[in-house]
């Protein structure tokens, strides 16, 4: 409808700031950003943002073995239904395709920091690495603590190492 | 009849063959069948309803068995409370190093019949032999309703944890939800952009437990003592007369206070941030100031606050090779009042003392910035509102 203005998905802001778009995606959100002040600032809210990330945000080191653990645990914790999957996995991979096609420009992910970041193996004397990059934080009662986010459940659990 | 020597040397070889197969056999049996017992305590309203540890390992080293535990549990609630928190004690050898661990999930809302998920994936060590019985036992410390009101045997601790975590929560969950009604979505991903920026750009370092028995890396050799610079937050309960920290390069032991309750009431528990300071300039959280006699204080009363335990600090990359922390400071984190309440310092008081730059943002706070990277503002929205609710 002419006369009113419909603003820009927040995914394609992000989009746009990390020069991540199509280039006829990019062509008509480069055409509505021109006019649109909000959109203009939201673009360069996520420019900012992913440039301190970006200069600051050093992955911090993993043991990818606790990683795999990890993994291996999810991979453990979802629910039997496996042959609900198999019955639909080509219609998953038909959409994944469409997805694919619709979205070749997705942000790669591969430079996020890993979701557990902990090095838990040698326990209470081992320098630990929590979630958000920290260090492992002194507890009341001189435990250490780091931080881990499990993404599908949305939760965050912080594990702790007591000394006896 | 006599057996002939290469008879006997046969038949010996084949014995030895059989023990050390034996042995072979037997080690990874002790890998393999882990043995994980959950058992929930007496006046827990929780039920187990799944648990898998079939991704966990374990292998001798030296005395030590290393257990790489892995898996998920499923509890049930089935009081009439909403769960809001729960901590876990895992043991797989009490009273040796690396042997006890515990488990906290914040920010949970699960009625009456919903399910509370705790991912667990951590290493712990049990001295060998390996006596009979489960090699590793969890049970729940600590549940928080949301009443506030908490069940469990609380042998760790969690429940005044598990207090202060929901009431940092709710602050937090109430600043977003004030971000996001009076600015919208794009107000709400302002300010977790803004967190997400703050986390990154704060300076890290590293903190181990030095130990302090005999046989650890044992205490400073020619330590120096540093006055502590107590914040003092308006409206905290506890003032600090006085702190001192003795140690010496990288190596310090816990800070002790001079503290005094100036409130009202009794002071039930309480948690002091432990900051130091690097030859640059930065503020580095180390964590909490672990403190001994953890005793109720009663309002107006000075009383000593005794630091334990050693702890090695490393200063991150530009102060690296320098003689370590040169100052350090310390403010109230959090505060249990006789009534019940939790104190923690506003967002404002954060914001004006230049604490939020300072130390790591609530739990609260990172799983929703977490949330919004993963799933975007709306999610983030929608969990605030659903948060909204039911508090």
């Amino acid at each position: 409808m002419r006369g009113r203005t419909r603003h820009l998905d927040e995914r394609v802001l992000a989009l746009v700031a990390g020069g991540d778009l199509g280039r006829l995606a990019r062509w008509r959100a480069d055409r509505h950003i021109a006019s649109c002040d909000r959109c203009r600032s939201g673009v360069a809210a996520y420019s900012t943002t992913r440039e301190a990330l970006a200069a600051e945000w050093t992955v911090p080191e993993a043991d990818f073995g606790a990683i795999a653990h990890r993994a291996r645990a999810a991979a453990a914790y979802a629910p039997a239904a496996s042959r609900y999957r198999r019955r639909r996995w080509l219609l998953a991979a038909a959409v994944g395709l469409v997805a694919w096609m619709l979205l070749p420009n997705l942000e790669d992910q591969s430079n996020q920091p890993p979701e557990l970041a902990s090095r838990p193996p040698e326990a209470a004397s081992a320098a630990l690495l929590g979630l958000d990059g920290s260090a492992a934080q002194i507890g009341d009662r001189g435990q250490l603590s780091v931080r881990a986010y499990h993404a599908p459940s949305g939760t965050l659990s912080i594990t702790e190492y007591y000394a006896p | 009849m006599r057996p002939s020597p290469v008879l006997a040397v046969s038949r010996a070889l084949a014995w030895v063959g059989a023990i050390a197969a034996c042995c072979c056999l037997a080690l990874p049996a002790v890998a393999e069948d882990l043995e994980v017992s959950i058992s929930v305590p007496e006046g827990v309203p929780l039920g187990t309803t799944a648990s898998d540890f079939s991704n966990s390992d374990a292998e001798a080293r030296g005395g030590v068995l290393v257990i790489n535990l892995s898996g998920s549990i499923r509890f049930e609630n089935l009081g009439h409370d909403p769960v809001r928190g729960l901590a876990l004690r895992i043991v797989a050898g009490e009273g040796a190093f690396g042997g006890l661990a515990g488990i906290t999930v914040p920010s949970l809302h699960a009625p009456r019949g919903d399910g509370v998920d705790v991912q667990v994936s951590l290493t712990l060590l049990r001295p060998l032999p390996v006596p009979r019985g489960p090699a590793v036992v969890i049970e729940p410390d600590s549940v928080l309703f949301a009443s506030m009101k908490s069940a469990g045997p609380n042998r760790l601790g969690a429940a005044s944890k598990l207090s202060v975590l929901e009431t940092e929560a709710r602050r937090d969950r109430a600043f977003f939800l004030a971000r996001l009604n009076s600015g919208g979505t794009q107000a709400l991903a302002a300010e977790m952009q803004a967190s997400l920026r703050r986390q990154a750009a704060r300076p890290r370092l590293s903190v181990q437990l030095a130990g302090d028995g005999p046989a650890t890396a044992g205490r400073p050799s020619d330590p120096r003592n540093v006055e502590i610079a107590f914040l003092d937050i308006p409206g905290a309960p506890i003032v600090a007369d006085g702190g001192t920290a003795t140690g010496q390069g990288a190596l310090w032991e816990a800070p002790s206070f001079e503290l005094r309750n100036r409130s009202g009431q009794t002071v039930n528990h309480l948690d002091v941030g432990w900051l130091a300071t690097s030859e640059t300039g930065e503020l580095h959280s180390l964590g909490s100031a672990p403190l001994a006699g953890r005793s109720p204080v009663p309002p107006g009363t000075p009383f000593a606050a005794e630091g334990k335990g050693t702890f090695r600090v490393q200063l991150p990359e530009p102060a690296k090779g320098s003689s370590g922390p040169v100052s350090m400071s310390a403010f109230l984190r959090s505060a249990g009042m006789e009534d019940g309440t939790v104190w923690v310092p506003s967002r404002h008081a954060l914001e004006t003392s230049g604490l939020i730059d300072a130390v790591p943002v609530s739990a609260e706070e990172l799983r929703l910035s977490q949330l919004y990277r993963e799933r975007g503002a709306r999610a983030v929205s929608e969990e605030l509102r659903r948060f909204a609710a039911a508090d």
